[in-house]
């Protein structure tokens, strides 16, 4: 790497580690620690929210997948708006006017102790693992830049952003977001320009439009009503509604950020402004996918783009079969460059033929492709997916320096804002809704915030730990999401009981949660339903099972808060 | 002088130009369905 870029990576962390100690000074007391004394204007709740959800996996994961698969993949937020509207509605004024600390504390008020404990418990299991997740992506990003070990680049950005975290709390989180948020727009504005830069001067924007027009990936929409596609309008609009309110209502790592607010108008705003924006922004990032796949017409990508991979292929006993297909690989890529051009050139009336050569040729070479991937994949013995390596081969191979280092340190800001959220708000429910509730419930505001701080460490070295066993993951992207569908829409079941439901009991909630995620876990196992559709199947059963439980249960309602 | 009555905005109120939170989620569901439409018109119009 230039040293141009290096400076611009030292400048980022010198930075941020200014902002993140500056800004988290003056801690006293857990109020402080965790929700920033509940201070917060909307933009600054509203950056740090996006910043949250936009990990390295969507910058990196997000412009690979569109590059292989196309924009589909926007689909899935299509529930957010409404979502958000629906939280700010209902859940936002029950949380912000209970004061609580964390979403489950609330569940303890309603119900019982043990619900908010298994619903708190759910988080910490489901948030540890996708951390761990996140840590990892951005460590396959940079063990390609500096050729380094994926491990000790793991151990790097797990350890580094645990360090700021614990030292300055949620205040600190926030105000390195708002930054963080910052640098991942100029960066995703830089990343499109750079692609659509690279194209040749001769290539019409529309022109390039038409081509990646041609094989699909254009399309954002599709209204195909089967359940077992994940990235349709119907998947993203109603799965999508019920992941977002599980995600935005009863994920700590979002309620947190909520209840941060100065006001509740202004915990209100920040949630709509990120509604506002999120689709937008997605689209920006894959578009610069589909982008990437139209430069790669008229420039030779690798056969394929896990250099590593490639190179272990290289000297193992298949090497032959390998390089039988490297050969036949760039006779295919020179057919589809020549088929491109003609599409480029084509007036009305030879469109169609010159769409039909392309595509036969793109079909050829993606089979070649996809040929290699099962030589290594046959090599390894596990699943071959190179998704996460197309953007930054990219980024590598053809931009200069400076630029490289700025999308290295927007994909740094990504991880890093990420990861820092959710240590602050896994920390927050380990100290609050177990250490506080159950081992030292009278202790000092002083304990408590020093607890706070070696639970921040802790959860930082879990995650870290178990990052350097997610190697072989497959997309990143889908794993996060899998994980957290297991749990969430059971866990938003327990709040609908809690808010809508009054004779809904604390026996009701437990069983019913119980009997959701074995559901759930049904569901996964015996229906080929998109993955989406199971925080629909979690929440039904638990409102439904935990209604009859709770018409059985002596002793009706309790107080609603 | 007479007391004046407390003009202090309400911590709920939504911002004044929408007057009420319903209008305000008319108007995110509203840009959220236009949004929707242009990305419909985009997809149908790059489809071949």
């Amino acid at each position: 790497m230039h040293p141009v870029d290096w400076l611009v990576v030292l400048l980022y962390f010198a930075f941020i580690l200014g902002v993140g100690l500056r800004t988290g000074r003056g801690n006293r007391g857990i109020e402080d620690y965790f929700l920033a004394k509940r201070s917060m204007p909307w933009w600054v709740m509203g950056l740090s929210v996006m910043a949250t959800q936009v990990s390295a996996i969507t910058l990196v994961g997000t412009t690979g997948q569109a590059y292989v698969d196309g924009m589909r993949f926007i689909q899935i937020y299509f529930g957010l708006p409404f979502a958000i509207v629906i939280l700010c509605m209902t859940l936002v004024p029950f949380f912000y006017r209970a004061r609580v600390y964390t979403a489950y504390e609330f569940l303890e008020r309603r119900f019982d102790g043990k619900t908010r404990s298994l619903t708190s418990f759910l988080f910490l299991l489901s948030r540890g693992l996708a951390d761990a997740v996140v840590i990892y992506a951005p460590s396959v990003v940079l063990s390609i830049v500096f050729g380094m070990d994926e491990k000790v680049l793991i151990l790097a950005i797990g350890l580094g952003a645990t360090v700021y975290t614990a030292f300055g709390g949620m205040r600190a989180v926030m105000w390195t977001e708002v930054w963080q948020m910052l640098i991942i727009f100029v960066g995703m504005f830089f990343c499109l320009g750079s692609v659509v830069v690279g194209l040749p001067d001769s290539l019409s924007w529309s022109s390039a439009l038409r081509i990646v027009g041609t094989t699909g990936r254009l399309a954002t929409i599709d209204f195909n009503p089967d359940p077992k596609i994940t990235y349709t309008f119907w998947t993203g609009l109603v799965g999508g509604i019920f992941l977002m309110l599980s995600y935005f209502g009863c994920d700590q790592s979002q309620v947190q950020r909520y209840l941060t607010g100065r006001s509740l108008t202004e915990s209100r705003l920040s949630l709509l402004f990120s509604a506002l924006l999120k689709i937008p922004m997605q689209f920006v990032i894959l578009l610069t996918g589909a982008m990437l796949f139209v430069f790669y017409q008229f420039e030779k990508p690798p056969v394929v783009f896990n250099r590593v991979e490639l190179q272990k292929l290289e000297a193992s006993p298949r090497a032959d079969e390998y390089r039988d297909l490297a050969e036949v690989y760039d006779r295919a890529f020179e057919e589809r460059r020549r088929a491109a051009e003609a599409l480029a050139a084509a007036g009305e009336s030879s469109q169609e033929e010159a769409r039909t050569d392309f595509l036969a040729a793109d079909v050829k070479l993606s089979r070649v492709r996809r040929g290699v991937g099962e030589l290594i994949s046959e090599m390894n013995g596990t699943p071959f997916n190179d998704t996460n390596y197309v953007f930054p081969t990219f980024v590598l191979t053809y931009l200069p320096a400076g630029v490289v280092g700025l999308i290295l340190v927007a994909i740094f800001a990504a991880a890093m804002s990420t990861v820092e959220s959710e240590l602050n708000s896994l920390s927050t429910a380990t100290v609050v809704d177990f250490y506080r509730r159950y081992l030292t419930p009278s202790a000092s505001d002083k304990h408590y915030l020093v607890v706070s701080r070696i639970a921040t460490v802790a959860w930082g070295g879990a995650a870290t730990f178990c990052a350097l066993y997610m190697g072989r993951l497959g997309s990143a992207i889908e794993v996060v999401n899998q994980i957290g569908s297991f749990f969430y829409g059971s866990i938003l079941g327990v709040f609908v009981l809690a808010i809508a439901i009054r004779r809904a009991t604390g026996r009701g909630a437990f069983w019913g949660l119980a009997a959701g995620m074995a559901a759930v876990g049904l569901t996964s196992q015996y229906s080929e339903i998109s993955y989406l559709y199971y925080n629909i199947v979690g929440c039904a059963v638990v409102v439904i099972v935990g209604y009859l439980i709770s018409l059985t249960s002596s002793g009706v309602s309790i107080s609603r808060h | 002088m007479e007391n004046l009555p407390e003009t202090k905005a309400d911590p709920d109120d939504p911002p004044p130009v929408f007057r009420t939170w319903g209008r305000f989620y008319a108007v995110v569901i509203a840009n959220t369905l236009v949004v929707y439409l242009l990305l419909f018109l985009f997809s149908h119009y790059f489809r071949h």
